[in-house]
Order: structure tokens, then sequence, then C-alpha cells
């Protein structure tokens, strides 16, 4: 399997049938003697940014950090939840469980919930 | 190291080349565009025409009550806007005769008057003496007209 | 049936949104300057509109991704961001200028500004998209589009030469003002083949959910629909030709367009081209802004549809709500919106290459496409429309500057 091809940049479904993104970076495991493999996928703004440019991504972390929207490192999915069919890709999380809706949740809260008729 | 030196001098010709083919393409745009000083008054003098034509069409129609007062007023304002514009452009235009620039500007003078009288009486609702300024329109915008045909067909 | 009942709904909204300002400005513009001349560029502009439309539709009933998705998951978020950043400015100015439309046809009904209507206008326009959803949305606004159809009344009305009108399908050099006219041609190409038409019409494929069934379904609603309201645009021309050039009136003021439709209808012609201006803007405007956000939330992969609450999509519904500010504000800062509208429709031209290469790429991708690949006539159509748009890339600035009135 071509993984940049078939992997890469493509839309994440979880196991309700939701989207949570699509599929920003990949995470190698290169490991002596053997071929090497995809560890994690990862999502989210800082791997966006970054495959811009890195500065972009410091910037990226730091506004998150700032408002408390999600403190920890770009959310990794292991290669095990993984099932890549055609031109998507389904992982076997909920996303409403994962990181990956961090700042979906943190507007949801302080923006657009406060919103009348939201 | 002579690899480096051959690098840079090729990117500092083609940066010469590329400035040079640049300044010709520019001279030769501004070449293209530059027109006669007939052809210029000509091209303000059809935008007048057209400014005096759209205000007798509104006049014409507020008559009849095809169109909105509101509009119609705001419409003779445009106009009489747009008429102070071209006069100010015919009188930059340094390369126009004198005696020509002077003619035309006349000519727009006495339409923004008649402009201007037709958005007060719109404002002020009076609509009885509309007709008589509608016809002076008629009177300037052939007048326009016919100068501009004499015009084309000069050589 | 049912099948049926869709296509023929589908072809209605085509119809009733199919027009806005630029159709209307260039159309009109293109009439005042040179009677049926230009006839040809609109007729040229809807066939690739046609085309482009077709295999959008079709790339989203297949592989039920919209063309935004697909071309990030196939060139990549680098390739994403610079397609989004360009398209989004150009986009941004339309939408200013739609905006600025609705407004206009407000002046025209109360006398009141049009910068003054840019907040109000706004505020329905987000209101519409907080509370609407899609169908209703879309087929709301194309049903009452439908009053557009006035246009074509108007010019039958008018009984044109219909053999001079007929000679104006093919292209012609005009005996002077070359410049003007080759800038009112890229004008119009722009005004027809805007590519958040294309965008929005995957996107709406694929909110309706259609899938493989759909195809000829999608066929009969491209091709009909479109063509439809191509002829409406040529209608435009028509009476602009009849109405503005006798007279000697160039349209360069939003003010000369209510004039259009007096000498066929008198009181009613005004009142008819207000409604129909505000109308097609006001659809046009749902339309844009919805397609940004699609763009920035297919392209991200956020979850996105107008058919779920706000809360539930909270990135799209902050998207969208930046998107209508940011577009009021070209109105209230009082940028001319018919000076507004020329512009971005060139700048339209322009950019078309960003969006429609990678296009081409995606309809013979067998992945995406399975065996509903590009025959080999939408594919010459396609490559022909690129390099046009290469050309139009190049001209439109120096046209700009020289023919731009």
């Amino acid at each position: 399997m071509e993984l940049i091809r078939d992997c890469l940049d493509k839309q994440l479904i979880d196991r309700n049938g939701r989207k949570m993104g699509k599929a920003d970076g990949l995470v190698m495991l290169i490991e002596e003697g053997k071929r090497p493999r995809v560890a994690f996928i990862e999502v989210g703004g800082v791997t966006q940014a970054r495959r811009l440019h890195t500065r972009l991504a410091k910037l990226v972390a730091s506004l998150s950090k700032r408002f408390k929207v999600d403190e920890s490192d770009p959310y990794r999915i292991p290669w095990s939840k993984v099932v890549v069919s055609g031109i998507d890709v389904t992982v076997n999380v909920d996303a409403e469980e994962t990181p990956a809706l961090a700042w979906e949740k943190w507007l949801r809260k302080n923006v657009i919930g406060k919103i009348p008729g939201a | 190291m002579p690899v480096m030196l051959n690098e840079t001098e090729r990117s500092c010709a083609k940066n010469i080349r590329l400035r040079l083919l640049l300044l010709i393409l520019l001279a030769s745009l501004a070449a293209c565009s530059s027109q006669s000083p007939a052809d210029k008054l000509h091209k303000e003098l059809r935008t007048v025409v057209s400014w005096a034509a759209t205000s007798r069409m509104v006049g014409e129609a507020l008559q009849n009550g095809k169109v909105l007062q509101g509009y119609a007023a705001r419409t003779f304002e445009a106009a009489g806007r747009n008429l102070q514009e071209e006069s100010r452009t015919i009188d930059k235009s340094a390369d126009i005769p004198a005696e020509e620039r002077a003619g035309a500007q006349a000519q727009i003078a006495r339409l923004e008057q008649i402009v201007g009288q037709l958005k007060s009486m719109v404002e002020g609702k009076d609509n009885a003496a509309l007709s008589q300024q509608v016809e002076q329109l008629k009177v300037e915008e052939q007048s326009l007209k016919s100068s501009l045909r004499g015009d084309s067909s000069q050589p | 049936m049912k099948k049926a009942l869709e296509i023929a709904l589908g072809i209605v909204t085509s119809v009733g949104g199919f027009l806005e300002i630029g159709s209307i400005t260039t159309a009109a513009q293109g009439g005042a300057s040179f009677r049926f001349q230009l006839i040809w560029a609109i007729l040229l502009g809807g066939l690739c509109l046609i085309f482009l439309v077709e295999q959008s539709g079709r790339l989203a009933a297949v592989s039920r991704h919209t063309i935004t998705d697909a071309i990030r998951e196939r060139f990549g978020f680098n390739y994403f961001i610079f397609l989004l950043i360009i398209l989004s400015l150009v986009i941004l100015l339309v939408l200013g200028a739609e905006i600025g439309g609705v407004c206009v046809a407000l002046e025209f009904i109360t006398g009141v500004g049009f910068q003054w209507w840019a907040v109000p206008v706004a505020l329905l326009i987000w209101l519409i998209i907080w509370k609407g959803t899609f169908s209703f949305i879309e087929d709301g606004a194309s049903i009452l589009g439908l009053v557009t159809v006035c246009f074509l009344v108007a010019a039958i009305v008018l009984h044109p030469p219909w053999k001079e009108v007929a000679h104006g399908a093919l292209p012609t050099l005009p005996a002077s003002d070359k410049a003007h006219y080759w800038f009112i041609v890229v004008s119009i190409l722009g005004a027809s083949i805007s590519p958040y038409l294309m965008f929005f019409y995957s996107s709406g494929a694929v909110e309706d959910k259609w899938d493989e069934s759909y195809i000829n379904a999608n066929r009969a609603i491209s091709v009909l629909g479109m063509s439809f309201g191509t002829v409406l645009s040529v209608a435009v021309l028509i009476v602009s030709a009849l109405v503005y050039l006798p007279r000697g009136i160039q349209v360069e003021h939003y003010s000369q367009l209510p004039l259009m439709l007096i000498d066929a209808f008198g009181y009613w012609g005004f009142i008819l081209f207000a409604a129909s201006l505000g109308i097609a803007c006001l659809g046009a405007t749902l339309e844009i802004t919805l397609e940004i956000a699609y763009m920035v939330a297919q392209g991200f992969g956020w979850n996105w549809s107008e058919n779920q609450r706000p809360r539930e999509e909270a990135r799209f519904s902050l998207v969208y709500t930046v998107i209508i500010i940011l577009g009021a504000l070209l109105v209230v800062v009082g940028i001319d919106p018919l000076k507004l509208t020329i512009f971005s429709m060139a700048l339209t031209a322009a950019t078309l290459p960003v969006a429609i290469v990678p296009f081409l790429f995606l309809m013979n991708d067998e992945a995406y496409m399975h065996e509903h690949r590009n025959g080999f006539l939408s594919n010459a159509v396609v490559i022909f429309i690129i390099g046009m748009t290469f050309v139009l890339a190049v001209v439109t600035i120096p046209l700009e500057i020289f023919g731009g009135g």
C-alpha cells in the first residue's frame, strides 16, 4: 500500500460514521533490520501548520495552549485502529472522545453555543 | 569556485534580460495606450452624452410615473457627480486644444445645471416644472451627439 | 417518478439561481456597447460551465466526495491551502459584489443609499444560513429567482431583429474599441465560469446524498439547467442592446441598470428589475458564503452540513459568520458595487486554472470515478478551458488597465 497516496490527507471517519478531520500526518516507526512502518496517523492543526512552516506550527501550538483548547501534543491514532477502504480511512474510535474535536468543542462551549438558536 | 561564479553570472544576466523585457513590454503597452487628443476628447464626451441620456430617460420616466422619486433623485445626483468628474478629466488633458476643452466644459456645465435643477425638483416633489428641464436636456443631448458624429467623420 | 421530479426541481433551481450581479452587469455592458456582437461570449461561457458542472456532479455522485475533499486528498494539504487562499480572496470580492447587488436593489426601491443596507442584509444572510437547511436555502432562493425570467419576456416583447441576434452567436471582431471589447469578453467569461458554481454544485450533490444512480439525472440537470440559465443572460444582453445603445447610454453606473426593463414593462419593469437583482444576488450570496465555508470545512475534514444545527458544527458556523462580515465590510466602506463586480469577474477568470487543472486529474482518477471517468470529449473541453483560462489570466491585467472603461 502506498502510504502517501492511500493514507495521507484522506478523510478520517470514526466508528459512528462522523467525519473527524483528514490524516494530517503519518508517524513512521523505523527499526533496525525491519521495514519502516506506520505507527500512527497524526491529526490536528499543529501537524497541518508544520507542513506549511515550522514557525507556523509553533504559533498554532501556543494559541492552543493559551486558550486552553488542547494541552496535549498532536493527536495520534494508533495504526491498529485504522482501516483504509477506498478513498476514506475508517478509524475505530469515537470522534467526540478524542482531542481531534478539541477546537470544535471549545467553540461550541464558548462562542457558538452562546448565540441564540444554535 | 568556478561553478558558483558561473551560477551567479548566469542569474545576473537573467535578471538583466528580464528587466529589459519588462521595460520593452511596458513601453509598448504605453505606446499602444496613447490616444490622440481627438480620440480622448471623443471618449470623454461619449461618457457625458451617456449621462445626459440617462438623466433624460429618468426624467421622462419620472414624468410618466415609471420610476420612484427616491431613485430618480439619487440618479440625478450620480449624474451630477460624474459630469463634474468628466469636466475635471477634460480640464487635466493638456494635449486637447484649449478651445475644444473650453467648449466641452461649457456644455458639461450647462448639463450639470439642468441635472442639479432636476434633482432639487424631485427632492422638493415639484414635478410640474420637470418637463421644461427634460426638454432642455434633450436639446443639449442632441447638440452633443451631433458634434460627436461630426468629430468622427473628420480624419 | 421521484427521480423525474428531482430532475425537474434541479433544472428549475439551476435556472432560478443562474443570474446574479456579475452575469447581469457584464451582459448589460456587452449589449450597451456592442449590440449583439458579444452573444457568442455568453454562449461560450455557458457551454464551458455546462461541462464543468456536469463533471462536478458526476464526481460527487460517484465518489461521494466534493471537489475540495478530493483536491486535498489527492494533491495534499499544501496545495489545498494555496487553492483556498487564492479562491477565497477572489470569491470574497465576488461576495462583496453580490451583497452590494442586494443593497443596490434596496436602494432603488427605498432611495436609501446602498451602504446603509449592508448590515441589515448581512444579518439576513446570516440568519438564513444559521436557521435554514440546505434544501430550504437552495430551493427557496432559486424558486424565487425565477422572477429573472422577466428578462426573457422583455427580450421577446421588445421585438429584436432575431436574424441579427443569431449572427451574434458567432464571434466577430469589433470595428472600434477593441480593448474594451475584449475586456468585456473576459468579464463575461469570468461571470459565467465562476469556480464557486462548480464547487457549490458538488457540495450540494453530497448534501443531497447523490449516488451513482444520479448520473443521468445529473446530466439532465446540468445541461438543461445551465442552458436555460445561459438563455437568460443572453436575454439581458438583448434587452440592453435595444434599450441603452440607441440612447447612447454606456452602462457605467449601477443607477443606469433599472432603466433596462422600463421600455418593456413601464413602472413594473422598474420594480421587476429591482426584485430580480435583489433576489438573484441574495441567492448568490447564500451560495458563495456557504461554498467558502464548505471549502474550509471540507479541506480540513470537519463535519459539515447545512442540515445540522450550528452547535454541532461550531467551526463551520464560525467560518461562515466571519465570511459574511468580511463581505459586508466591502459594501459598508462604500466600494462601488458595479466597479467591484466587473473587477471581481475579471479576476475570477484569471484564477480559474488553479481550480480546473487539478479538477482535470480528478475526473480521470479511477479511485474517485471508477468506471465513470471522463471520456475524450469531456477531457478535450476541460483542456480547452484550461488553455483559455491561462490566456485570460495573462491578458486580464493589461485589459483591465486599457479596456476597463
